[in-house]
């Protein structure tokens, strides 16, 4: 079967000149998404997961930040076409829903009309008919009574009604990727399971590529074929889902998997990772995780470890080998399963 | 919408009465002397006096008085409605006095709210977009000045230079717009300008702070993000949200000056409200200070009203029902 | 099948208890909204808390879970008597404390102390992190050298004691959130209510704010009441849990208890919906509810989950149906397992499925 790539950023750097130094906030974060595909990007706040891809469509205040790096986008450089070129990517192509829906609809103007201005965007068409659309659209994503509600404004929604008349803005011209801002995370745990189902029905029907960020390990295990996590401004490991659940590869990875208490499992105690994620205007050298990192060991804090693949598809940014990292987890994974038995 | 009007106007009528009697109380009750003394003339012998205090019904305990002029205020008095009182001082009807010259406040003030909007607006618009230019700069430059300078200052400057100077300006005074309506037009410019200037200035800053503010939330990000052009973004979705407010400000600072442009008036010898309170004040005119009051205070409540309820309809999160 | 659920009124249920060190019975809340042009009349209200009754143990965790507007920070508001209730009875070891004025509800102050959610808005940030923390040795007027008593604190929460002078904008969130733990532990209180105290941290840090707690509680012996809407969180670090929805207590059990069997089917929902990091159970055996929460201030008839139950529409045997019970009748909260206590006429069963219903 081959793969239609989609998406492919290389190499991408964001640099904000701030009064207090340069805040390297994406620094070095390559990554490629095909049809199809669901990718989760986790990290925790601070760790570029939303600046990466707000850059991709040139969406982060650019006045006072230095980009390098390329988004080849079905064979394009998005960081390169131009403005008018790239607002016919935007919302057509490739759109975007974000994680706040109480701020990221306009409160002045009627749900539908936005929706329906996304259409006008980007092709010709009646009121009449755009309306029909966006009427269908609101039905299609589960908004009971859609052509009531069209004219309804954004503070008359719920939260997770709001986050679907997003998704309906998103789907209006049948993007072929799809970038999802953390967006469950302003969302109660049924509200999020309706919106995550949605999405992944949305991927099935429109045959979209879809990029998921979020800090919640659950929701990418939920619904990510392939699972970036993110440290400091990089990606530290890149793989399937089931091989960054099962065999991660990163000790970052390994700390988050201990520090989420779980549902379905007794009450054991946590193991956090020690201190404090750095500030990005200072990142540590070497490894930016090594001053956290329990395994950390002589070239750590001096060289930067490089995104690498050492075979199986899984690469990671780390230091310690390959044969390592497996003792390392599993001593760590026998310990859990014993603690909790 | 029609049960908060409602409520609204009686907090109007409520407001106006506590504003008569507060007045009423300051004009009448508190100074020392007799009002009718005031109104009796240089040189009064007893009998004026008391014909006086008769014929204004000063001679009535003080709350029959107050009662008087407020059922006038409501109902009207000998002289039609709403019934303003009698002037001391020319000794004809408040009203018609009060209402000519609140004719020529409003030319002034409308044709200055015209310009002012013009230039704070714009002026606001292009700084916020070309925030930290020389543009920008300049223009907040200006406005701090405009803020920050005195109108009587301001005013005698530019009749300085426009009149004495450059001859420019056919100087100050007032001629009424149906006799001729070019002298009335070059004899308005230079107030207009003058009374403008500190209200540009202030809305210039204002739609900067509001429009760069607007631009920074995150339903701008998602207008950007469904591919409109920058042109929609700012004149559509940053507008909208950044003008809203200004609706609120501008309504109050045009009913408030209604009440009278004193200085302005003054500095171009304009014959609007603000010269006739002070002339007022100065004769211890009182029933025309006290009908100055009270319709300027009922125009800014009346005004605050409408501006409320425009701006229900502006923004539909604060639209009762 | 399901049997009816025994129907003892709720006071005998979970809400008494000998020895609690908190008893809340029969607790309601409510905020009048208000219309007319001159007169103002009530013409709804919104029930926030309804009828809440509930124990808690000194030395355990109670924790208190529910979707946001279900009323679990309201309740923690009553008992702490930061608002008033509108009806019902908050017991401090066996006194009523209900009706207790401000001055005599002081000394009681000491002995319950709150964390919030994002302890930066609840501190003055023109003070040093030493007087946030020594404050309630002023407001209470202990004597003795306050300076080291916070630097104590300030050991004891993982705070520098050095940065004693330091104001909060120059912490991080987690460091805040333990500022926030060393100002309520500074009097040795009893219990301590926490509400949502770590919604706002990252995994990693909430993590530390946890163990700390958990440490706290062993030293100090202490009990919490907490507030939470993670599901993973609560039952980490609770020992009961009480499920709230639309104001109502709908189910308290042992926390193992009550993720393991969870009788109420909107408990059961809640618990399927939280997406798992560890995907040891079948993702797709989700219970995806069908549209929002009901507003509070027009709440359903009968039991307030009835509209959305997969549970109701299994018994009717349709989609569109429910029992006549569940419409009409607010089931009472009652014991349908030994110390499980639920309010539903038609309990889950022992690995009954429920999302098949709700895909229906």
């Amino acid at each position: 079967m081959t793969q239609e790539r989609l998406l492919e950023v290389k190499d991408l750097k964001v640099h904000f000149n701030t009064p207090d130094g340069i805040v390297r906030a994406v620094d070095g974060v390559s990554f490629k998404l095909d049809r199809g595909e669901t990718l989760g990007i986790v990290g925790e706040s601070g760790s570029g997961k939303s600046v990466t891809c707000l850059t991709s469509l040139r969406l982060t205040n650019l006045e006072s930040a230095d980009v390098s790096g390329e988004v080849i986008f079905k064979g394009r450089d998005l960081l390169k076409i131009t403005k008018e070129e790239l607002r016919q990517v935007r919302g057509k192509e490739l759109s975007m829903i974000f994680q706040d829906p109480f701020a990221c609809l306009h409160p002045l103007y009627k749900v539908g009309d936005q929706i329906a201005e996304a259409i006008f965007a980007h092709e010709d068409c009646s009121k009449q008919a755009a309306k029909k659309r966006v009427v269908d659209l609101l039905g299609a994503v589960g908004i009971p009574r859609p052509d009531s509600r069209y004219n309804d404004y954004p503070h008359q929604f719920s939260g997770g009604m709001r986050q679907r008349a997003m998704i309906a803005m998103a789907l209006v011209h049948n993007p072929d990727v799809l970038i999802a801002d953390e967006p469950t995370t302003a969302l109660d745990v049924t509200v999020q399971a309706q919106i995550l189902d949605l999405i992944e029905r949305l991927k099935t029907d429109f045959n979209v590529g879809v990029i998921l960020i979020t800090h919640d390990l659950g929701v990418v295990a939920d619904v990510a074929q392939t699972v970036m996590v993110m440290y400091a401004g990089r990606p530290v490991e890149i793989g399937t889902k089931d091989r960054v659940f099962s065999q991660p590869l990163h000790p970052y990875t390994w700390g988050l998997l201990e520090s989420i208490p779980h549902v379905d499992q007794k009450g054991t105690r946590l193991v956090p990772i020690q201190g404090m994620p750095p500030s990005l205007i200072r990142v540590p050298p070497g490894c930016p995780f090594h001053p956290r990192c329990p395994h950390r060991f002589e070239p750590c804090d001096k060289d930067v470890p490089e995104l690498y693949d050492r075979g199986g598809g899984h690469p990671d940014a780390c230091h310690l080998s390959i044969e390592d990292k497996k003792r390392l987890w599993n001593e760590r994974e026998r310990r859990r399963r014993k603690v909790a038995s | 919408m029609g049960r908060y009007i409602a409520r609204r106007l009686l907090y109007l009528m409520m407001v106006v009465l506590i504003i008569t009697l507060a007045t009423f109380l300051i004009f009448y009750v508190m100074p020392p002397g007799d009002p009718a003394v005031a109104f009796a003339g240089k040189t009064p012998t007893p009998e004026v006096i008391e014909q006086v205090k008769i014929q204004f019904g000063l001679d009535k305990p003080i709350h029959v008085q107050y009662l008087t002029f407020v059922r006038n205020i409501f109902l009207g008095d000998e002289y039609g409605w709403p019934g303003l009182g009698f002037s001391f001082d020319t000794r004809s009807p408040v009203k018609e006095e009060l209402f000519t010259r609140a004719a020529v406040t409003m030319q002034l003030g409308f044709g200055a709210a015209v310009l002012w909007l013009l230039v704070g607006i714009s002026v606001g618009i292009v700084s916020a977009l070309r925030r930290r230019t020389m543009v920008d700069r300049a223009a907040m430059g200006f406005a701090l000045f405009g803020v920050s300078a005195p109108v009587f200052a301001v005013g005698l400057f530019a009749l300085f230079v426009f009149w004495q100077q450059l001859d420019w300006s056919p100087g100050t005074g007032y001629v009424p717009i149906r006799e001729d309506p070019g002298e009335w037009l070059a004899h308005m410019i230079l107030p207009w300008a003058v009374l403008a200037l500190q209200y540009a200035a202030f809305y210039a800053r204002m739609v900067r702070g509001n429009l760069l503010e607007t631009l920074g939330e995150d339903y701008i990000r998602t207008a950007r993000a469904k591919g409109l052009s920058e042109r929609k973004v700012i004149g559509k979705h940053g507008l909208r949200s950044s003008l809203t407010p200004v609706v609120t400000i501008f309504g109050l600072d045009f009913s408030l000056l209604l009440g009278g442009a004193v200085l302005t008036e003054s500095v171009f010898n304009i014959p609007g409200l603000g010269q006739l309170v002070i002339s007022a004040v100065n004769r211890s005119d009182i029933p025309v200070v006290l009908a100055v009051t009270v319709v300027a205070a009922l125009f800014v409540t009346f005004m605050s009203l409408v501006v409320d309820v425009i701006y229900g309809f502006l923004d539909p999160r604060v639209r009762l029902s | 099948m399901s049997q009816i659920a025994p129907t003892e009124p709720a006071s005998s249920g979970p809400g008494r208890r000998d020895g609690a060190l908190i008893e809340v019975r029969n607790l309601s809340k409510h905020f009048p909204v208000t219309e007319g042009i001159i007169f103002r009349k009530e013409v709804a209200r919104v029930q926030a808390v309804a009828d809440v009754s509930f124990t808690l143990m000194p030395g355990e965790t109670l924790g208190l879970v529910g979707e946001s507007g279900c009323g679990k920070s309201t309740t923690a508001r009553l008992i702490t008597k930061l608002l008033p209730a509108s009806s019902g009875q908050i017991f401090f070891e066996g006194r009523d404390i209900t009706k207790l004025s401000r001055r005599d509800m002081l000394p009681l102050r000491r002995e319950i102390q709150m964390i919030f959610q994002d302890p930066y808005s609840s501190v003055n940030p023109k003070q040093t992190v030493g007087q946030i923390i020594g404050a309630p040795f002023d407001i209470h007027k202990i004597p003795g050298d306050q300076k080291k008593q916070v630097r104590e604190l300030m050991d004891r929460v993982g705070l520098n004691p050095e940065h004693y002078n330091r104001y909060p904008h120059e912490f991080s969130g987690g460091q805040r959130q333990r500022i926030g733990v060393a100002r309520a532990l500074a009097l040795r209180p009893k219990v301590i209510i926490c509400d949502e105290p770590v919604s706002a941290l990252d995994v990693s840090i909430q993590a530390q704010i946890l163990n700390l707690l958990e440490d706290l509680q062993d030293e100090f012996k202490l009990t919490y009441l907490f507030i939470s809407h993670d599901l993973g969180v609560v039952r980490h670090i609770s020992d009961r849990i009480a499920v709230m929805y639309l104001g109502h207590v709908v189910e308290v059990a042992q926390a193992d208890e009550l993720y393991e069997d969870p009788k109420h089917p909107y408990t059961a929902a809640l618990l399927s919906a939280v997406p798992k990091a560890y995907s040891d159970t079948d993702a797709r055996e989700r219970v995806v509810l069908t549209g929002d929460v009901p507003s509070p201030m027009d709440p359903p008839s009968g039991c307030p989950f009835h509209p959305r139950c997969p549970k109701a529409r299994i018994v009717a045997g349709s989609k569109d149906k429910v029992p006549d019970n569940c419409r009409d009748v607010m089931p009472p909260l009652g014991e349908v397992a030994s110390n499980h206590y639920a309010a539903c006429w038609y309990p889950v069963d022992v690995g009954e499925k429920l999302h098949r219903a709700a895909h229906a």
